[in-house]
């Protein structure tokens, strides 16, 4: 449910442990909880809580966007495609973050957005967030700083992509859905590993099988367990730290 | 000075002298970069202000609006950047940005094994510093002069409380950071996709694009650290292109000789590279 700003003042409908009288609602999302009360509750009417399904796609390439998406307890992953239908994964979206950066920088999008993970995201009308954007407080301040870290999540693939070798770089990948997911166990099909990775569909099983026989991990039937979360930050290559310390602040 | 800017520079001190204003029109038809100091010396002469900008070489002070252009002239000096600098350093911070003219500069990350890959390459069409521009922390990776040239600089303090008002600048250096990201995005693919010969090709048309002459200065060994490969590979596909009349290079000096068979040669993602930056342009 949507956290009413109302509705917290008078201690309704609101867990305990989420408020206290004199705060503001936790909505999920990091971008979303570091405004002020007087700003959340300007832009809660505009937002609406959807549930996002596997696979759902958010945005194409050239679509102008009507709407952005704060996740709360959904993973969307940003592909860039290439014309002979294979993609790659650029990015991860979950609740640190915002789906559709574009709505606020103008221009189309050049991206796929996949929802990767099933859950739920606040909603919101393109319009409506320029509006609060262009008031310049703490959502501008926080989007582009948002902005920064998702360039740098990115940024960083180009190097990795060009000279490490693939188990590191599942590892990595690994660690950010794990981050922003908060649970051990979930699905992950052959496809958007091998969208992560850049490889076949039929490559992704040695890749996996590789971390597996080290015990980071059990993977099965596009069902992960991460079984050693220590092990796995040990063997992943640099670029999760480099990337991780961008977005302190946001994945708390 | 090239023909081209003297030529500009008689154009708009003609202009000056007789203040008409469709001759300043006529010269801003004619679309043609023109040194920045002649243009800031021109400014400063308070000429009639409307958009003498769109004379620039860099690309994003030439789209912007006549009033919000005037508001950063005072605050532009001309700065001559020379080939391996490195614009910042950690302990320094962020303190100018850069619109880069004549000057490439790379944003290069470096692994803890001293290897480096560029992730974007940004000229004329753009604008470095973004990193301080968004209220970011320091940046993870290094900005470093690929080619030596000018640019123009201005305090990230000024240039922040600028883009803090809002309007055109801030929506010119918006879209900018989206052409940005498609750069970044693309690469990531690219790199992780495409076979070296092909993005050693994408590189070198980037490259062309934004110096605007046939001549660039590189070493073999500088293109394999931007593009992540060993230099052998780079030699032996230079080699190649060489051998066919694409390019010629000797002593640390490579020429673009039929750039038309170079992009017959390259990825797709020379195209929508270049679309994302004919976006912001």
């Amino acid at each position: 449910m949507l956290p009413d700003a109302r509705s917290v003042g008078r201690a309704r409908n609101v867990r305990d442990d989420d408020v206290s009288d004199t705060l503001k609602p936790s909505t999920k999302n990091s971008l979303l909880d570091a405004l002020s009360r007087e700003e959340y509750e300007r832009l809660a009417p505009s937002l609406e809580e959807v549930s996002l399904t596997l696979s759902q796609i958010l945005f194409r390439p050239d679509d102008e966007i009507a709407h952005a998406y704060f996740p709360t307890t959904s993973i969307v992953s940003l592909l860039t495609n290439l014309t002979d239908g294979s993609g790659m994964e650029v990015g991860l979206v979950g609740r640190e973050g915002m789906v559709g950066v574009s709505v606020i920088l103008g221009g189309n999008e050049t991206k796929v957005a996949t929802v990767q993970a099933t859950g739920h995201a606040l909603k919101i009308r393109a319009d409506d967030l320029r509006r609060e954007f262009n008031r310049g407080g703490a959502l501008q301040n926080g989007l582009l700083r948002y902005t920064h870290a998702l360039m740098t999540q990115i940024s960083q693939s180009v190097v990795c992509n060009a000279r490490h070798p693939l188990p590191g770089r599942l590892a990595r990948w690994l660690l950010m859905y794990h981050d922003r997911l908060g649970r051990d166990e979930f699905d992950l099909t052959h496809e958007f590993i091998s969208h992560m990775l850049g490889v076949r569909r039929a490559g992704v099983t040695e890749v996996a099988n590789e971390l597996q026989k080290m015990g980071l991990i059990s993977y099965q039937y596009g069902h992960v367990r991460i079984t050693n979360r220590r092990g796995l930050e040990d063997f992943t290559c640099e670029c999760y730290s480099v990337v991780k310390e961008k977005f302190d602040g946001f994945l708390l | 000075m090239s023909a081209f800017e003297s030529k500009n520079e008689r154009a708009l001190s003609d202009t000056c002298r007789v203040g008409e204003r469709g001759r300043v029109e006529a010269a801003l038809g004619a679309r043609q970069a023109m040194s920045a100091e002649t243009l800031m010396a021109l400014g400063r002469k308070s000429v009639d202000a409307i958009s003498l900008n769109a004379l620039l070489a860099n690309k994003l002070l030439a789209a912007l609006p006549g009033d919000s252009f005037e508001r950063l002239l005072p605050h532009l000096e001309p700065a001559a950047l020379s080939a391996g600098e490195d614009l910042y350093r950690s302990d320094r911070g962020v303190p100018y940005a850069y619109f880069p003219e004549s000057a490439v500069i790379s944003q290069l990350h470096v692994l803890e094994d001293g290897n480096m890959t560029e992730a974007a390459m940004i000229g004329r069409e753009g604008l470095v510093g973004l990193s301080a521009l968004l209220n970011a922390s320091l940046p993870t990776y290094w900005t470093r002069v690929l080619i030596a040239g000018s640019a123009l600089r201005i305090r990230v303090d000024i240039l922040k409380q600028e883009f803090g008002r809002g309007g055109a600048l801030q929506r010119t250096l918006l879209a900018y950071v989206g052409a940005r990201i498609t750069q970044l995005s693309q690469r990531a693919v690219c790199s992780g996709r495409h076979k070296v010969g092909e993005r050693l090709c994408c590189w070198l048309l980037m490259l062309h694009d934004r110096v605007g002459e046939d001549q660039l200065q590189l070493t073999h060994e500088i293109i394999a650290s931007h593009l992540g490969v060993r230099r052998a590979g780079i030699t032996e596909i230079a080699n190649a292109l060489r051998d066919r009349g694409i390019i010629a290079y000797n002593r640390g000096l490579i020429r673009i000789i039929d750039r038309q068979r170079l992009e017959a040669v390259v990825c797709e993602c020379y195209r929508m590279l270049g679309r994302s930056a004919a976006r912001v342009m």
